[in-house]
């Protein structure tokens, strides 16, 4: 449940930031930027009827704002060193997927959101942290803590916490368990079935 | 009667000056007197208890060169004081040594108070320093319990821990089921039992205990150690959660055995004192006598108490025992003497010719005693243990001083006491004994097999190294140290000194290899093996955590519906999680009230505030240089004139003998300079073997030739020496049976017994050289040996009761020499005794 729960807050304030970011230069790189690029794919996907299409653009915008071979290490820790390119391409595809996915089923066109302002503040080794807070109808705000970090004139997301929880910490759980129990393709092949549950459960 | 063997000049002076002393007896006494006002003065003044064990050994042995080297070259790393403190959980103990650290360095005695999550480079340098796979351990815990930490962040409270877990509840989550476990088994105790999150974290050590360090001026002993108990008292008052701090240590072992022998050896005095008296009576028959020979041994003790202060001006933990030693040495000469009294007063003579023929009668021969005795004890000064030789100067010079009052102030006191025309006032109760074997060459053929078959049994004999083992087993310090032995703070290490980084590696590789060796520690220590990929494992680990651990995690009170929330997770566990739901619903039923939730709190997340923050400390590593280090920690590892010091851990726990002994000569077939106390104990226990063959030697041969000069017949001494060597054999032999192993403190009894038995020897056979003496026991000096025996022996089983382990296996090894010795005395020496024509 709090994996779910993780991922749909996560889903709904990317979607609440577009707004406030908007206001920001564009020349300069700015911290709350992948945000952004995960908020406007958000409206354009509830504009979008069948789910395939939603998945589609969802898996573009994710690709481009989140880190994900660098979100893949940390979720795979040492046993990211022990795999191939051809599985580290396998991995981050998926993730990629997963995350989309997990947009797609859980970002309802039409649901009441309120967002609070942005703060971001600096992290050392060039790293960012974008915070919002969602303003639910009932019960108290939720923090929204993205951890990004620039990679040339780009920035890019490598963790969100939800009320304070790290979906990295969340899906390397998971994923280092089932890697050390069944094995790498094991990993990808329940990837793709949550891919495709997710999906499911937004048709 | 006197035997026309005694030299004639030595019993003229005897007469004489008996004859002065019993013609102005009242003058002997007051000078007595004066001269023990004097005595006690000095000893109440200058004699004190010299608590420092380790210079006992002389500084000429290798080994302790190599020890003075390296304490020279790493002069800041000594500690006197190691602070066991234990708590309920691992991180209580360390929070409550960080506040007891704190306090401590606070006090003027304390020179230096070190723990090692007190030290803000250590903390910061924790997860960098880590073991691979402890580290990754830990990691995987954190990450796995990083939902928890993250929520609790938002509601730091029980209710917000609860609701988590409620929430949690319905996954078939893995990472979850040890904390469920963890607060299922705090709930089964009342009140619950404190969670131990470091365990749940993979950071725990082996055991709930923090240490601390203390270092202080040598000399300021028990004062140290009181102004460090106060201050543990004061924070256990103020500090959060209960912990129990023990002191264990150089300092608090060798105080607390002090103590212990000192407290032993005056238990010994008394119970001494009360045989003796008893023993006197039985004999005596006479108060006044009783009374004479007591006030006469106390002097004597005086005399030599004052002697040891101005001579040495300390007493160690050996020569604490002289007092025990003393009264049951010195009661032999007044009970020769008051023996012969008594016999010349049931014999007829008057008092004052009674007292002047019995000083005649004996006098030579306990002259010559003394003589045998202090020369056994003097032999000590010749051996390199210091200890044993500050022992032998104080109790060689006691016999003599013991000597002169039984000379001077006894028959003083018995012309005062005794009647001028008094009989005793039971006649003798002697019974005609016959002790002489009839059978002398079955005794002298049964001595030789039984000297045999002891040799061959005395092979055995072990000597136990381990000063601890002697030290008094309930003492606080004792059981701290022998906890610590345990665990990975074990303080049994050998130590190294390096000349220079290049040799120290060396030396490092070869002692990594040793089977006995668990891990060398070094400079190495404070460098991470391979910094840049943990760098980057810390730093992926602090993406990963996100900010759960950059802010403080402080714990609100829990608010007013906690209770219900811990209803909804009874509720929310039940299927999942049953035997967690029915231990929270007992607890909820038999809590009710608001301090019971507030009690909770604590037990389940009382650690987490300090632990994280110590994590989060640990997140913020660098990768620093050995020259980045402060210098204190630095320089535990590299002086600065570039000398490097190697840390022994042993692989396994030395609690026995032969692990110390595998392990010490494991690590010098590699490092010959090792020290550190395995090697002392072992270098020290083979110096000491060393000393006490030296001065069995040294006594046996002066004992030869003092009876040579004395006697002046090759036989007649060979007749007092074999009963005593054949004795020696046969207690060596005894005690590998029984066993008492030998050890840094009964070893004295081998040439001491020499000394001491050799008397009975040289009684007998004065007596056997006087052509007209009856059986043996049924004279004056046949009963007179045995009784001096018994007293004797009372002093030493007396001691045989000390809490001092080192001290009783003493008297009990003394005790069951004395009567060997004594056997071997009364049966094998008549048989000896050449054919009479």
């Amino acid at each position: 449940m709090i994996v779910k729960a993780t991922r749909m807050l996560t889903l709904i304030v990317s979607a609440c930031c577009g707004t406030a970011l908007a206001q920001v230069p564009d020349t300069v790189p700015n911290p709350a930027a992948p945000v952004e690029t995960i908020q406007s794919a958000l409206a354009a996907a509830a504009q979008q009827a069948g789910v395939g299409e939603r998945q589609a653009l969802l898996f573009e915008a994710v690709k481009q704002s989140f880190d994900l071979p660098g979100a893949s290490r940390l979720i795979l820790r040492g046993a990211w060193r022990q795999l191939n390119a051809d599985q580290h391409n396998r991995f981050v595809d998926a993730l990629g997927r997963v995350i989309a996915a997990n947009y797609a089923s859980r970002f309802k066109p039409g649901v009441a959101v309120n967002f609070g302002h942005v703060e971001v503040a600096d992290l050392p080794r060039g790293r960012a942290s974008v915070r919002t807070m969602l303003e639910r109808a009932q019960g108290s705000p939720v923090a929204f803590d993205y951890v990004v970090q620039r990679s040339g004139e780009q920035w890019r997301i490598l963790n969100v916490l939800v009320g304070g929880v790290s979906d990295i910490a969340l899906r390397s759980a998971q994923y280092t368990r089932q890697l050390n129990e069944q094995g790498f393709d094991a990993v990808v092949a329940g990837m793709q079935a949550e891919v495709e549950t997710a999906l499911a459960e937004a048709q | 009667m006197t035997p026309p063997q005694q030299p004639a000049v030595a019993q003229r002076l005897l007469a004489r000056t008996t004859a002065a002393v019993l013609a102005r007896p009242w003058r002997v006494v007051v000078i007595h007197v004066a001269l023990l006002l004097a005595a006690l003065a000095a000893a109440a003044g200058l004699l004190r208890i010299d608590t420092d064990t380790s210079a006992m050994l002389s500084a000429k042995l290798d080994w302790r060169q190599q020890q003075l080297a390296l304490e020279a070259a790493f002069p800041d790393y000594r500690s006197g004081t190691v602070v066991l403190v234990e708590a309920a959980t691992r991180q209580a103990a360390n929070d409550a040594a960080v506040a007891l650290t704190d306090a401590l360095r606070a006090h003027a005695l304390v020179t230096q108070a070190f723990t090692v999550e007190g030290d803000p480079t250590l903390r910061q340098q924790g997860l960098m320093l880590m073991p691979p796979e402890v580290f990754d351990r830990t990691a995987e815990a954190l990450i796995a319990a990083q939902p928890l930490l993250g929520r609790l962040q938002q509601a730091p409270h029980l209710a917000g821990f609860a609701e988590l877990l409620a929430q949690a509840s319905d996954q078939d989550s893995a990472a979850l089921a040890p904390v469920f476990d963890a607060l299922t088994q705090s709930l089964s105790s009342t009140p619950a039992a404190p969670v131990d999150w470091r365990l749940l974290l993979g950071t725990a050590q082996s055991a709930p205990h923090a240490v601390i360090l203390l270092d202080h001026p040598d000399a300021s002993g028990r004062d140290v150690l009181a102004a460090v108990r106060d201050t543990i008292d004061e924070t256990q008052v103020s500090h959060s959660t209960p912990f129990r701090a023990r002191l264990t240590g150089p300092l608090p072992l060798r105080v607390e055995e002090l103590t212990a022998a000192a407290n032993g050896a005056t238990l010994a005095a008394v119970l001494t004192l009360i045989a003796v008296i008893a023993l006197l009576w039985l004999g005596l028959r006479s108060l006044r006598m009783v009374l004479a020979s007591l006030l006469t041994v106390l002097f004597g003790l005086g005399f030599t108490a004052g002697f040891a202060a101005l001579a040495v001006g300390h007493l160690n933990l050996i020569s604490v025992a002289f007092s025990a030693l003393f009264i049951g040495l010195a009661v032999d000469y007044v009970v020769h003497l008051c023996m012969q009294v008594r016999a010349n007063l049931l014999a007829g003579q008057v008092r004052d010719a009674a007292i002047n023929n019995a000083v005649q009668r004996v006098g030579v021969s306990l002259c010559l005693c003394t003589a045998t005795t202090s020369t056994a004890f003097f032999a000590f000064l010749l051996t390199s243990y210091r200890g044993i030789a500050e022992l032998g100067l104080i109790a060689g010079v006691g016999v003599m001083l013991g000597l002169l009052v039984s000379l001077t102030l006894l028959p003083a006191l018995l012309r005062l006491l005794l009647p001028a025309a008094s009989r005793p006032a039971v006649a003798s109760t002697t019974k005609s004994v016959r002790a002489q074997p009839r059978h002398n060459t079955a005794v002298r053929v049964g001595a030789v097999a039984l000297a045999g078959l002891a040799i061959w049994l005395a092979l055995d004999l072990q000597f136990a190294y381990n000063p601890i083992a002697l030290k008094p087993p309930r003492a606080e310090s004792v059981q701290a140290h022998t906890q610590l032995l345990q665990t990975a703070d074990a303080p049994l290490r050998a130590e190294v000194l390096a000349d220079s980084a290049a040799d120290a590696a060396q030396l490092r590789e070869s002692l990594q290899a040793l089977d006995a060796v668990a891990r060398v520690d070094s400079a190495k220590r404070l460098l991470a093996g391979n910094a840049q990929t943990r760098l980057q494992q810390i730093d992926d680990l602090a993406l990963t955590l996100g900010g759960a651990l950059a802010t403080p995690l402080q714990l609100a009170p829990p608010p007013d519906d906690t209770r219900q929330s811990l209803l909804a997770l009874q509720s929310a566990t039940a299927e999942q999680r049953p035997a967690f739901s029915d231990a929270l619903q007992r607890w909820l039923q038999d809590n009710t009230s608001e301090q019971a939730i507030a009690k909770l709190q604590r037990a389940w997340l009382g650690d987490l505030p300090s632990l994280l923050a110590l994590l989060a400390d640990g997140l913020n590593a660098e990768n620093l240089t050995l020259e980045d280090w402060p210098a204190h920690l630095r320089q535990q590892w590299r002086s600065d004139a570039g000398k490097h010091r190697l840390v022994v851990v042993p692989a396994r726990a030395l609690d026995s003998d032969t692990a110390l002994a595998n392990f010490v000569d494991e690590v010098k077939s590699v490092a010959p300079s090792a020290v550190g106390a395995p090697v002392v104990y072992r270098e020290a226990g083979q110096a000491v073997q060393r000393a006490f063959v030296e001065a069995f030697a040294t006594a046996l041969i002066c004992i030869t030739v003092l009876l040579l000069v004395v006697l002046r017949r090759v036989g007649d001494a060979l007749r007092v020496l074999v009963p005593l060597l054949l004795g020696s054999v046969l207690l060596l032999a005894a005690a590998a049976r029984i066993p008492i192993p030998l050890n840094f403190a009964n070893i004295i009894a081998l040439p001491l017994l020499l000394g001491i038995a050799v008397d009975n020897g040289i009684h007998v056979l004065l007596r056997q050289r006087d052509p007209a003496a009856p059986p043996l026991l049924q004279t004056a000096t046949g009963k007179a040996v045995v009784l001096s025996a018994l007293t004797t022996l009372a002093s030493f089983a007396a001691l045989g009761f000390s809490a001092h382990r080192g001290m009783a296996s003493m008297g009990q090894l003394l005790a069951l020499g004395l009567v060997i010795c004594l056997l071997c005395t009364l049966i094998v020496l008549p048989a000896l005794r050449p054919r009479e024509s």
